[in-house]
């Protein structure tokens, strides 16, 4: 399981970020979870590259879309796969240039399917 | 802050410029071929001493002033004079006064304040200055007796001109522009005005046969009309003394239907100008009451649709909660069999919360539909399929309502659609059949032809009252609610937004044999449907 790497989650309420963790966990997946963009760029300096990042995109400080630019700048981190979940309507996966974008309310099903297609 | 003295000056400076306005405008006004030398036919004082006094009641002394200026000034003996200024300026005082008590609002923009310039300015505070300047007059020697009733019923009628005509053009113009309306372009300003001027010059100015003038006065109306519809009040006010003071001239100069027989002419002529006048106030007032209450009823839309936009979004974050959280429990006790009794409750909580997801997205929907920012994209979709998958993943929920569903279609019906709003209409559709026809079945008839394709849905419920038929497509349901069908009832309302989105229409019938039979079309090229972007 753990060759698969890390997933990290980058969700600003704590609630919801619990059920990731515990929804990814039941589906094997090691996941780091951070709460909002500046933690997501700190944690992404001390660690190992994770093998996916989780978006949410309305994010207090440093929302998603800045995070998603901040990240395209640093070649290293540049070709992390990225799934957006969101309730924001209207978000594509092609407006965004990341892998997938998921509606809020996401299923377990559907969180880890996505999230094995592209890890 | 001023100090009192100065004040004072400043007062006095302002009382002494008014006077000096009254006067002049008065004395140009007696020009214009006077009654027994005072009455005339549009006395615009009167309108400037209302407009004046209605803002500022300090400036009294102005008219007094001023009355007294321009009645020495023709040459009325000074106790003449200065009965006439008491009876100008007490006109004015009362008139003003009374439409302070009535709540008078200066930009004349509601029905109200129009009616009570009518009555205290126009009829009442005119009758006051009349009575007691004829009288003095009479008094003076400078009407005789026989003259009397035909210089006060002037006097009467160029005072209430003054009050219809001078004091809204000037309460109008200096009030604050109303906001509410699109100031039309300038240009178009512009071409009105010389409409107007036109159709005054070709009435009043002798362009015509005099026999035609009198058959010529419809010609005014449209201009007129024009500038109340595009320019609200501002409009009326300008246009009315414009056409005022052509006639005025006109008349006097001899041209025009008025200009017959000399004093009944006149008369006439200021009838017909204050009637005018007072209907296009009243017109003017009435659009502008009518366009405040529809941006009053849309901002009270925009912000219901913002917080149900706000709400269904907010409650998103918890219910995403609730789905992850059911759904790892249930997949970390779906292999263990001791815990069936759980697994069920489990699949209970997941089904709940799953329609807590239904209610919320529709509640976002609707607030999209109000606030026009529902969109659709449309791909290639087979509408056969589309059904089967819905039939499918709705199965669970047709069997929890007793109900049975049967698709018919002859085939894959493809066409240019948003497939998401689709799958979305016909799972409402087909969740208002169970909701209001619990076991019953539930039919469903696909079929198209090369520009329409065409969806059913036939249930064996109560079915629809004809009269409230195209009810249940609205946004609120009073007869729905009335049968004690709870529900926020935006289903259907979304589903007639998405179709209509789609160029297409729904309609939703008696079926025979009983129940409802919703008929939905939808054209299978996009070149067929209105434009549907709406953002």
């Amino acid at each position: 399981m753990s060759a698969r790497g890390v997933v990290l989650l980058v969700e600003d309420d704590d609630a919801l970020r619990e059920a990731f963790v515990g929804a990814l966990g039941e589906g094997g997946f090691r996941v780091a979870s951070v709460p909002d963009g500046r933690a997501a760029i700190r944690w992404l300096g001390e660690h190992i590259r994770p093998a996916l990042i989780l978006l949410d995109l309305w994010l207090p400080g440093m929302d998603g879309w800045e995070l998603r630019e901040e990240i395209a700048r640093h070649a290293h981190l540049r070709d992390i796969p990225i799934i957006v979940v969101t309730a924001v309507p209207n978000q594509t996966a092609e407006l965004l240039d990341v892998r997938a974008v998921l509606e809020k309310p996401v299923t377990v099903p559907q969180l880890l399917e996505t999230v094995t297609r592209f890890i | 802050m001023t100090r009192p003295p100065e004040r004072a000056l400043v007062r006095a400076a302002w009382i002494a410029a008014l006077a000096v306005v009254y006067a002049s405008v008065g004395r140009l006004g007696l020009i214009a071929e006077p009654v027994a030398g005072f009455a005339t036919v549009l006395w615009p004082p009167s309108g400037i001493a209302l407009a004046v006094l209605a803002r500022k009641r300090w400036l009294w002394p102005g008219i007094v002033l001023g009355a007294l200026a321009v009645n020495l000034w023709v040459g009325a003996p000074v106790f003449v004079a200065l009965g006439i200024a008491g009876g100008n300026t007490l006109a004015a005082v009362l008139g003003s006064e009374g439409l302070r008590r009535a709540g008078f609002d200066s930009r004349v923009s509601r029905v109200r304040d129009v009616l009570a310039l009518i009555l205290f300015g126009a009829i009442l505070s005119t009758l006051v200055s009349a009575s007691i300047g004829v009288g003095s007059l009479r008094m003076g020697g400078l009407v005789t007796p026989s003259e009397t009733m035909n210089v006060a019923r002037a006097w009467w009628l160029g005072d209430a001109m003054g009050d219809l005509v001078v004091a809204p053009l000037l309460l109008v113009w200096t009030a604050p522009a109303p906001s509410l309306r699109d100031v039309p372009p300038r240009l178009e300003a512009l071409v009105l005005a010389l409409f107007v001027a036109a159709a005054g010059a070709l009435v009043f100015g002798g362009v015509l046969e005099p026999a035609s003038e009198g058959r010529s006065m419809y010609l005014l109306f449209p201009p007129l009309v024009w500038a109340t519809m595009r320019f609200g009040q501002r409009g009326v006010t300008a246009s009315v003394a414009s056409v005022s003071t052509i006639a005025v001239l006109g008349t006097v100069a001899g041209h025009g239907p008025f200009s017959r027989a000399e004093l009944p002419g006149l008369l006439e002529l200021q009838s017909f100008m204050a009637v005018l006048a007072a209907l296009l106030l009243v017109l003017g007032a009435a659009i502008s009451e009518r366009d405040e209450a529809h941006a009053v009823a849309l901002d009270a839309r925009g912000a219901r649709a913002d917080f149900l936009a706000m709400a269904s979004h907010e409650l998103r974050t918890p219910l995403a909660t609730l789905v992850l959280l059911v759904g790892t429990l249930r997949m970390r006790f779906a292999a263990d069999p001791s815990r069936a009794e759980l697994n069920q409750e489990l699949s209970l909580a997941a089904q709940q919360t799953e329609r807590l997801g239904h209610i919320i997205s529709n509640l976002l929907d609707a607030s999209r539909i109000e606030r026009g920012a529902f969109e659709i994209e449309r791909k290639p979709v087979d509408l056969a399929e589309l059904v089967r998958v819905v039939t499918g993943r709705l199965g669970e929920a047709a069997a929890r309502a007793g109900c049975t569903l049967a698709v018919a279609s002859s085939g894959p019906i493809e066409g240019h659609w948003d497939r998401r709003r689709l799958e979305q209409s016909v799972t409402n559709l087909l969740e208002n059949a169970f909701r209001y026809a619990p076991g019953t079945p539930i039919e469903i008839e696909l079929s198209a032809d090369e520009a329409t394709a065409t969806l059913v849905v036939r249930d064996r419920g109560p079915g629809i009252p004809q009269p409230d038929a195209e009810e249940v497509f609205s946004r609120s349901r009073p007869a729905v609610a009335k049968r004690g069908r709870g529900g926020l009832g935006l289903g259907l309302y979304i589903v007639r937004s998405v179709v209509r989105a789609h160029g297409g229409s729904i309609e939703v019938e008696a079926a025979e044999g009983g129940g409802a039979r919703f008929v939905v079309r939808l054209p299978r090229s996009q070149g067929l449907g209105p434009a549907v972007s709406t953002r």
